[in-house]
């Protein structure tokens, strides 16, 4: 009942009743707040993730710290030791899967310290795009079997960095259009094969909060290429990303009615409104434009927003 | 009959058994209400809440470009106006329209009246303050969720602009512990401020995430340094009353998690003091880790999300400002983690999973 049963109702009852504070709150404590078993669990969590960000962190300073009289194959043995240390806990001890993943994402962010290590020594600079791109590929497998969320955030964040960075260092005659373009792909590439996968296999499907971090981050760049794309010279990559963005607009909202989830539905209709609202601006010749542009979005996300309370209802229903 | 209704009717039905006889319950009245009110879903008041700001935007853009700067006491008046009608009209009508524009026409009207103020000559602090009361009035006032939202931040922001004002900063240094007592007070007294059913008991959930985003607000000034013009070895006063507060919640964690023996109690408290130590001149981070612990503790869940982002940053803040070397921070950060690790694998060998 825990899951279902929300503050609102209880509110709804203390309102209609004559119930004392004591009943009250007794029935909060029961079926609203987190219970012992809960409790217990997210501070073991919260210490173990601590834990982690600090050990890593403190790894992270002391190969970043510039060690004049360290030799420097010590230096590259000390952080492979560690990795190799890390991954062979993982590999041939018996520990639960869920520390399994936890000792992988470790061994992961290490091969990074690895390579800016190389990076330190060698002089090929900490933020080239190349050292991103490595580090990337060097985790691909472990990210793909291990399947765990935290890892996978791990890896797009790479993949996007490696994405800026190639843009600013190598590719700089690519049309703005061009680069929110690839972004898109790229992250709407990985949605899609995680949405897909996680409906058809139930072993692989990753928790929420990722994949809507993840439609989020999609969304965005769509929208921002959608909007900032329709100032220059509109080109056919334009109406690309155009036609992207459609398609995969209309695959969110059948997903949002499927699963009888707002979020997507929601998203895409923000999207849809900042660019429209954008396009009336840069067509406007006079002053009134603005006032139309806040007329357009009161009246668009009022519809929006009554179109999804009839769903909630409906759905409610049912 | 509606999945929602189904569930509150099953549940007050299990609930009758251990009901007292003296007690009074309309179900009826339940059931019914349950399709009224603002929709509770988190998506939705987002959209509405950006697409409100937004509007304003727009429409502030529009008035300023035709010089409505001009006419300063009518702004005045029509901020005025505006503020009231959709504090007054979001109480009497109950539709998604309304809930849009009263929110646009609400921060509109706030940005008028402070404009208009500003232009009428009036100091910094008359305007603060002004909107400061006018905030508080409209919480009064309204039932709604989203204005009383938007309206502890309105008032959280307008305290925090005067007393950014005039060399009274150290004044933050008393606001945040007043907010996070607050914040404890409110969390803990969820029965006792419903079972009052007056009109506090109707902005209570409201106010709760207004005030968890109010609380952030204020520890950014904090928390990053160099916003305030003094050292922040003068925060452990503030700190004290931090770890006043958390020690607090912490009795009450241990009682939901059934701790009796006065040992274990004691070496909880002296654990977590001495973790808490090296945080004295860093008030930002116990405080984040306060509104985790209360908003966990109650199942709040954005409070919970909110308190995590917010003691990341603060501690990645804090030791970026650090002036020690990399090496000094990395062996600081190491042992640390180290320890945390330490104290994970004891605990996670006494706790029996079942």
């Amino acid at each position: 009942m825990k899951d279902t049963l929300r503050n609102k109702h209880i509110d709804l009852i203390v309102q209609n009743s004559n119930w004392s504070k004591n009943r009250v709150k007794g029935v909060l404590q029961e079926y609203i707040y987190n219970d012992a078993s809960v409790l217990k669990k997210f501070i073991l969590y919260f210490i173990l993730a601590v834990g982690v960000g600090f050990t890593l962190a403190g790894i992270i300073f002391f190969f970043a710290y510039n060690w004049q009289d360290m030799h420097k194959f010590f230096k590259l043995g000390l952080v492979s030791v560690v990795l190799i240390a890390t991954v062979s806990v993982a590999l041939f001890t018996k520990v639960s899967l869920f520390s399994r993943h936890i000792l992988i994402t470790i061994a992961s962010v290490l091969v990074g310290v690895l390579f800016a290590v190389f990076g330190q020594i060698y002089q090929t600079g900490a933020n080239a795009y190349d050292f991103f791109l490595g580090w990337t590929l060097f985790i691909l497998i472990w990210t793909i079997v291990s399947h765990f969320s935290v890892l996978w955030l791990i890896f797009i964040l790479l993949v996007n960095t490696t994405l800026f960075l190639f843009e600013e260092q190598v590719a700089g005659d690519w049309s703005e259009i061009l680069f929110y373009t690839v972004l898109y792909l790229v992250n709407s590439f990985f949605l899609l094969a995680f949405e897909i996968s996680g409906h058809k296999i139930e072993r692989l499907k990753l928790p929420g909060w990722f994949l809507n971090t993840l439609a989020l981050t999609t969304v965005a760049y769509a929208t921002v290429g959608l909007t900032v794309g329709m100032f220059d010279e509109v080109s056919t990559g334009y109406w690309l990303l155009f036609l992207f963005s459609v398609i995969t607009y209309f695959l969110a909202v059948k997903k949002g009615l499927r699963d009888r989830s707002l979020f997507y539905l929601s998203l895409v209709a923000f999207s849809g409104i900042t660019i429209v609202s954008t396009w009336i601006l840069k067509e406007g010749e006079s002053e009134i434009i603005f006032f139309i542009v806040a007329l357009f979005i009161i009246v668009s996300v009022t519809l929006v927003v009554s179109l999804l309370v009839n769903l909630q209802k409906k759905w409610n229903n049912e | 009959m509606s999945k929602e209704a189904v569930i509150v009717k099953a549940f007050i039905e299990k609930i009758r058994i251990e009901e007292d006889p003296a007690e009074e319950l309309n179900e009826q009245a339940v059931l019914a209400a349950l399709d009224d009110g603002e929709s509770d879903n988190l998506a939705i008041k987002v959209l509405i809440i950006l697409g409100g700001i937004l509007a304003t935007l727009f429409f502030l853009v529009f008035l300023f470009l035709v010089g409505i700067y001009e006419h300063r006491t009518a702004m005045l008046v029509l901020g005025l106006v505006m503020v009231g009608v959709s504090t007054l009209v979001n109480r009497q009508y109950n539709k998604v329209i309304v809930w849009t524009i009263s929110v646009s026409f609400y921060l509109l009207g706030f940005g008028f009246i402070g404009w208009s103020l500003i232009e009428l000559d009036r100091s910094e602090d008359f305007v603060s303050l002004t909107v400061f009361l006018l905030a508080l009035l409209s919480l009064l006032l309204t039932p709604g969720y989203l204005l009383s939202f938007v309206a502890v931040l309105m008032a959280n922001g307008s305290l925090l602009m005067l007393l950014m004002n005039e060399y009274r900063e150290h004044y933050i240094l008393v606001l945040i512990p007043l907010q996070a007592w607050l914040l404890a007070f409110w969390y803990y007294n969820e029965a006792g401020i419903l079972t009052a059913r007056n009109f506090v008991s109707r902005i209570y959930y409201p106010v709760r995430t207004g005030t968890v985003f109010a609380f952030m607000t204020t520890l950014i000034f904090i928390g990053k340094r160099g916003i305030l013009p003094f050292s922040n070895t003068t925060y452990w006063l503030t700190s004290v009353f931090i770890f006043g507060a958390i020690l607090y919640v912490l009795y009450n964690l241990l009682q939901a998690l059934g701790v009796r023996s006065l040992i274990r109690k004691w070496s909880i408290y002296a654990v977590v003091t001495c973790v808490l130590l090296p945080t004295i001149y860093a008030p930002a981070i116990s405080s984040s880790f306060l509104l985790i612990l209360l908003a966990f503790h109650v199942n709040h869940k954005t409070g919970t999300a909110v308190g995590i982002i917010g003691l990341i940053y603060f501690i990645s803040q804090y030791y970026y400002d650090l002036e020690f070397t990399l090496l000094t921070k990395s062996v600081l950060l190491f042992t640390s983690g180290v320890l945390f690790l330490v104290l994970f694998y004891f605990l996670n060998k006494k706790i029996d999973w079942k």
